[in-house]
């Protein structure tokens, strides 16, 4: 296979043919790939620009082995394997990240959860689930739904993605209002850390035993340990949903209305605000909503809860002089909330285009809208940048951006570098977060020092004493692709 | 879509380009010029664009892929065998057989990718043409060729040999207007079928006839293989038997053979206006008509203690034919109280992993989407699972491990509880 590499041409040396003979005594002949083309399989994540890689023939990296575990023992033999002859270990789940977590940049052995993948245990007393992290989501939820549960995480990767890459990357789904992001439903997980330890977490409603080294490996993307299994709180299935729309004539309305909801303690499942534009696109029946922002809610739970959450929410909706849309835009939301056609589409006509996550208090929201929206304008060659409010808390929100662009004679990566950037940037100065739930990965590694500032430092002492050889996947969150 | 409601849609896209300055309208223009440049290619039998768009998607089917359920290696899932398809088809990728594996190995050709497909694309199908164009170049590996030629010597699966038994049975439908076209499957493997046909058939009165020596396979697995002339000559040769008879309706007991006959020739060249039914809509037709009646199974000492009963909805019978009340309402007459729908059911039903040519060129991965299958029957407590399939009962019948199942085909099951 003859494709330009754009990562890593060599990757990180180690004595290959021994760590083969090693693959194969841990994990079994049928565990164990380095076939060319499953090689070019896990060569990428969903990074939207690699799409335009794989039209020009190029590939972001290319592991040197593929393995597929079975247990933790099998992981853990690995694990001090590796730190003996410093191959780096990239988990992987299946690769749906959109960032580049999962980019072996530096070679190495994959290390494919989806082995491990069943539904351990339910418990409906402690209305608990326990899972094995290999397991896909939409799987988790159809199985859950037929016992008469939910998770309640419906991100819209929830098709493509796993629950080892959710908490890896501190993943949100759309329903997070209610129900919380993934690191508000982990009970208790077992991982394999770098140097081969197992650990096993307790299970129980809450502690007060010093600090919760379990709790540091979430959104920690690979670098400080395979997640192998967690415990996890789930519900019942809401008896009543209740699906509500509003127009608002501007963002700050629609923003204000939101929060005054979140602060009477009502939490809708599903809040969604869409500026002008991405209302326009979204939205394009609704004639209500024509140069306005849509916000669309879903309340579920207790028929009761429901109704009275309904009422507040329309109260708060209509104070801000909302234009009630009806079921109908909700509805179309619900049906085309996975459709993702666009990734199709772009990239043979050589356009360019990202989304972007970020969060935000109150007090700043509308004015890092405004300044993101116009950073990532400027860029030459971008054609739209709209945006939309997905996740919301009583102190803050999540912003999701996206833009598209044509780089002209210039790179398709530096034009991608750019908007990123300038939206970053953007952030930073509104006092923003740089990421809300995709992750840091390859495309904001750089911007990890500015994020954390003080805390950089500490970060990087941890992942240094947990693993000191720096085999977890490496170049992402400390340090890029410094070597 | 009309193209007022297209440009409603992309209102927001052509306000954007409008106001965007005259070098980015220029880049656009070119971009939109040269997109063919990944797709353009003459001479090949593939759908290169589809192939490309399905490679592009972040694999938003691939939660409901049987093949990488079962294998877990990437190089399964859907959008990575589009991307090989792709590939290959572009000559940027070798033509190794470990590289071409993947699309064959890791595709039953269930559909079940396009029941989540915003394109509607079944990977199957797109990958069909890239099979074909490796067939013509002499690309394929060794077992796909010589599955290919054993249909070309036989005409179908098996030998006269192995088919004596169900032969001499099929002779038995010896005049009539409605043919029955028993499938490969069936007939090396279960004559217990063609028995229940010719059951049903004697209780209503139905003249049925079966050439079991003159009619050949249906062409679907020479389409697998890529040996799409050997599936124009069976069904050329089979057509001009049904007319030679002067035949006005066909019944299959196979979906695959059902979808052929009925979809696939006409998709081939070969249309035709013969009506062809699955077993479970003609025998559904019976007892509308008041032909037969079903007993229930209070009345039968079949299947007594292996309950509750359950129904396997084959690939091609639910999605690609869409037949899928027929059997359904037939089991709740006999079983109004045993019978329990799966989770995996009607347009949602998974594989019994032996579509394709998954079976052929790697039995471990077929098996293991059948064990799978098998256990979402198990999770639900059920005892007997009914098909209306020969290639998945085969396929339950092979991984029906310690017997866990009772497993039985829908005609064979209703020729025990029918009565005039």
């Amino acid at each position: 296979m003859d494709f330009e590499i754009i990562y890593s041409e060599k990757g990180r040396d180690y004595n290959k043919e021994n760590t083969r003979k090693k693959l194969l005594e841990i994990f079994g002949e049928a565990n164990v790939s380095y076939k060319e083309i499953d090689i070019l399989a896990y060569s990428k994540d969903l990074t939207l620009i690699t799409l335009r890689w794989t039209l020009e023939g190029k590939i972001a990296a290319k592991p040197d082995f593929i393995v597929w575990p079975e247990n933790a023992e099998q992981i853990s033999q690995l694990m001090k394997y590796a730190n003996k002859v410093n191959s780096p270990v990239i988990p992987f789940g299946s690769g749906s990240g959109v960032v580049g977590g999962a980019i072996p940049i530096f070679g190495g052995i994959i290390v494919d959860m989806k082995k491990m993948d069943k539904i351990v245990e339910i418990n409906d007393l402690n209305l608990t689930a326990k899972i094995q992290t290999g397991k896909n989501g939409m799987n988790i939820e159809r199985e859950l739904n037929q016992a008469g549960y939910t998770l309640g995480h419906i991100p819209q990767s929830i098709y493509t993605s796993t629950l080892g890459g959710y908490i890896a990357n501190k993943a949100a789904g759309q329903f997070s209002t209610k129900y919380g992001k993934i690191e508000d439903m982990i009970i208790s997980m077992e991982a394999v850390m770098p140097t081969g330890e197992i650990i096993r977490s307790k299970a129980a409603p809450r502690t007060s035993v010093g600090p919760q080294v379990d709790k540091l490996l979430i959104g920690s993307e690979g670098t400080l340990a395979l997640i192998t299994e967690a415990t996890l709180r789930i519900w019942p299935l809401p008896e009543k949903r209740s699906l509500i729309s509003y127009a608002f004539n501007t963002i700050e309305e629609a923003l204000n209305s939101a929060r005054e909801i979140l602060r009477r303690q009502v939490y809708p499942a599903v809040v969604r605000i869409y500026d002008q534009v991405e209302t326009e696109r979204s939205f394009p029946n609704t004639s209500k909503a024509k140069n306005r922002c849509m916000t669309i809610f879903i309340c579920e739970g207790e028929k009761a809860v429901v109704s009275l959450e309904e009422k507040i929410t329309r109260k708060y909706c209509e104070e801000y002089r909302g234009i009630s849309c009806g079921e109908e835009p909700v509805n179309h939301w619900l049906e085309r909330r996975f459709k993702v056609t666009e990734t199709s589409i772009f990239p043979p006509m050589k356009v360019i285009f990202d989304t972007i996550e970020v969060s935000v208090m109150w007090d700043k929201a509308a004015k890092l809208y405004y300044h993101v929206i116009k950073a990532m304008k400027k860029i030459d060659g971008t054609v739209f940048a709209f945006g939309h409010v997905s996740h919301f808390y009583p102190q803050g929100v999540g912003f999701y951006f996206t833009f598209a662009g044509v780089p002209g004679k210039s790179e398709d990566i530096e034009y991608y570098k750019a908007v990123w950037d300038a939206c970053i940037k953007a952030t930073v100065e509104s006092g923003g977060s740089i990421a809300h739930h995709h992750g840091i990965g390859i495309n904001r590694t750089h911007w990890m020092e500015k994020e954390w500032e003080s805390v950089y430092p500490i970060l990087k002492k941890i992942k240094q004493c947990l693993d000191p050889k720096n085999i977890l996947n490496p170049g992402k969150l400390y340090d890029g692709k410094k070597e | 879509m009309g193209k007022a409601r297209k440009l409603k849609k992309n209102s927001y896209l052509i306000k954007a380009v409008l106001k965007s300055k005259f070098s980015i309208k220029r880049n656009l223009l070119q971009g939109f010029r040269d997109r063919k440049k990944y797709y353009s290619k003459l001479d090949t039998n593939a759908d290169i664009k589809s192939l490309m768009y399905c490679m592009l998607c972040p694999n938003m089917c691939r939660f409901d892929c049987p093949a990488v359920q079962a294998s877990k290696n990437e190089s399964h899932s859907p959008a990575m065998k589009a991307k090989i398809g792709y590939l290959l088809e572009m000559g940027k990728l070798e033509k190794t057989n470990e590289n071409i594996n993947p699309i064959i190995e890791g595709c039953v050709h269930c559909s079940a990718c396009k029941e989540w497909c915003f394109f509607d694309f079944a990977v199957g199908d797109l990958l069909d043409g890239v099979i074909e164009d490796l067939y013509l170049q002499e690309r394929l590996p060794e077992n796909v060729l010589e599955f290919s030629n054993r249909i070309r010597n036989n005409n179908g699966l098996y030998d006269l040999e192995h088919l004596k038994k169900s032969t001499k049975e099929l002779e038995t439908f010896s005049k009539g207007e409605i043919y029955y076209f028993p499938g490969c499957v069936t007939m090396g493997n279960n004559t217990n079928v063609i028995t229940a046909i010719k059951k049903i058939a004697l209780i209503t009165n139905t003249e049925i006839i079966s050439k079991p020596l003159e009619r050949w396979c249906c062409g679907a697995p020479s389409i697998y293989s890529g040996d799409v002339e050997k599936a124009k000559g069976l069904a050329y040769h089979n057509l001009e038997h049904f007319r030679s008879l002067g035949i006005k309706m066909i019944i299959c007991e196979c979906p695959e053979c059902a979808y052929m006959l009925k979809e696939g020739y006409k998709k081939i060249g070969f249309d035709h206006k013969i009506p062809v039914y699955h077993l479970s809509e003609w025998i559904y037709q019976l007892v509308e008509n008041k032909k037969i009646k079903l007993l229930n199974a209070e009345n039968s000492k079949l299947l007594e203690n292996s309950f509750p009963i359950s129904y396997h909805d084959p690939c091609v019978l639910a999605r690609k034919m869409n037949v899928i009340d027929a059997p359904y309402k037939l089991l709740e007459k006999m079983f109004p109280n045993e019978f329990k729908e799966n989770l995996y059911s009607k347009k949602l039903t998974h594989c019994c992993g032996f579509g394709g040519l998954v079976n052929i060129v790697n039995s471990k991965l077929a098996n293991t989407i059948s064990i799978n299958r098998l256990e979402e029957f198990d999770k639900e407590g059920i005892k007997t699972i009914v098909t209306g399939c020969p290639t998945c009962w085969y396929s339950f019948m092979k991984n029906n491990k310690d017997l866990k199942f009772e497993i039985i085909d829908i005609v064979e099951l209703i020729a025990n509880f029918v009565k005039k």
